[in-house]
């Protein structure tokens, strides 16, 4: 072999994995096999690596899922369906009314899509984009609005303050949700801006990111979706989610005044 | 839920224990159920379960697991350390591949000694099949980073391997190796 030619294999032997496992375009993966034509070391290789992943694959154990952890989720699953609570899209509806059995069938064929992490994140985000200038279920002082909810959630919306009452008033609120329990859902005016704020049960929903700061003792995550910030915390059980077009630094401040009034 | 067992191999694989493998497993069913009416149809379903199992186990499970990997390494005198440079040695040794006779034990074992994003981006890839632009979503990193840590992460498995053939006195260190006969198959299940 020509000193060239050592050095064109040692340039191409980097790209061996990238081309067992398919994922070359098209004019690559030509100049590639142009070279594997010529190159009986190179040709090696690739084989050799190829019946290696073929057989890892052979050998991985490849454990069942035992059948309690499968009666277990089922039977989760289906109480968290039975819970009704209000959901908002059309497709959430038709999950609602399906029995609980075709749900967990649902979950298994069409669930589908490209997740925003974290989920609460994203599903507030997707609600604050509309909800703002939808018309409110309740307006006026914070302890009318929480009297408002107590017949209508089960768990105690307490109006967090983001800032001082006068410079941040609560506009008005309405049932929500968040994935697919209720929530208290308020709207505040921050120096013109709209800011949400999701009051929602925490128990077993997934608030946390990876962008997480402690404020005052208390976890706060931070998320950021279609260019909206998100901060997420939890308080006696209760979930907080609140969602503005507000810098970073901005909503550290409502959330400060927020955790600790 | 077609997606069960191939979710709990996984948490396997990533929790290293049968018991966090199952609530791990159970979480990311639930989460995947509260959540299921924000994903639209159209995209790959499993790609999507395995996003919100690696996240999870991220959020929940892995500051456990790395509790635990610390004790057992103090509880071990002898850890097998994978980081060293002779990795590349098994990758210039296609032989030392040990393509034979591979165990499932010794595949589960070795993967075990493979750090957390390595041992990931192998079992996406070649025990899950998934793409690299799916791993890239899955782990949350571009698909450069997973061309290296698969790279990486196979060649580590392979020392892995060797270096468990070569402790169970198969094959000497150095040694080309042709793996002659299923090592002690009598004592695996």
């Amino acid at each position: 072999m020509s000193g060239k030619e050592a050095l064109r294999c040692a340039g191409i032997s980097r790209f061996v994995d990238t081309y067992i496992d398919g994922e070359f375009a098209e004019t690559d993966r030509a100049e590639f096999e142009g070279h594997l034509s010529d190159c009986e070391v190179c040709r090696g290789k690739v084989r050799a690596q190829a019946e290696w992943k073929h057989a890892i694959k052979a050998a991985a154990p490849r454990e069942q899922a035992p059948a309690a952890l499968r009666n277990r989720v089922a039977r989760q699953i289906q109480s968290a369906a039975r819970e009704s609570p209000p959901m908002l899209s059309w497709r959430a509806w038709a999950v609602r009314a399906m029995p609980a059995a075709a749900a967990v069938g649902l979950l298994a064929t069409f669930m589908i899509s490209k997740v925003q992490w974290s989920p609460v994140a994203a599903d507030v985000v997707a609600k604050h984009q509309r909800l703002p200038n939808l018309p409110y279920d309740i307006s006026g002082g914070s302890d009318q609005i929480k009297k408002w909810y107590a017949d209508k959630v089960d768990f105690p919306v307490r109006v967090p303050q983001l800032c001082k009452e006068a410079q941040c008033p609560l506009r008005g609120g309405r049932l929500a949700s968040v994935g697919d329990k209720p929530a208290a859902y308020l709207v505040y005016d921050v120096h013109g801006d709209k800011v949400s704020v999701f009051v929602f049960d925490a128990s077993d929903m997934p608030i946390e990111t990876r962008r997480k700061t402690v404020i005052d003792n208390r976890e706060v995550y931070f998320d950021q979706e279609h260019g909206y910030n998100v901060a997420l915390f939890r308080d006696r059980g209760v979930g907080y989610a609140i969602a503005s077009d507000l810098d970073q630094a901005e909503m550290l401040k409502l959330v400060s005044s927020a955790v600790s009034p | 839920m077609g997606h069960l067992d191939s979710l709990y191999a996984t948490g396997l694989r990533m929790t290293r224990d049968p018991r966090d493998a199952e609530d791990l497993v159970q979480d990311t069913m639930l989460t995947a159920y509260r959540f299921f009416h924000r994903f639209e149809p159209g995209t790959n379903c499993k790609a999507w379960l395995f996003k919100i199992l690696t996240n999870t186990f991220i959020n929940k499970y892995r500051k456990k697991v790395r509790e635990r990997e610390v004790r057992d390494v103090i509880d071990q005198e002898e850890t097998p350390s994978l980081m060293s440079e002779d990795v590349a040695v098994a990758s210039r040794d296609p032989e030392g591949l040990l393509v034979g006779n591979l165990l499932s034990d010794d595949v589960k074992r070795a993967l075990e000694a493979v750090p957390y994003d390595y041992r990931m981006a192998v079992v996406l890839c070649d025990l899950q099949d998934f793409s690299y632009k799916e791993i890239a979503d899955i782990m949350d990193c571009p698909v450069g980073t997973v061309m290296s840590r698969l790279h990486r992460g196979r060649r580590l498995l392979q020392k892995a391997l060797r270096d468990y053939a070569v402790r169970q006195g198969i094959v000497k260190a150095g040694d080309v190796i042709e793996f002659p006969k299923k090592p002690n198959a009598e004592q695996k299940s």
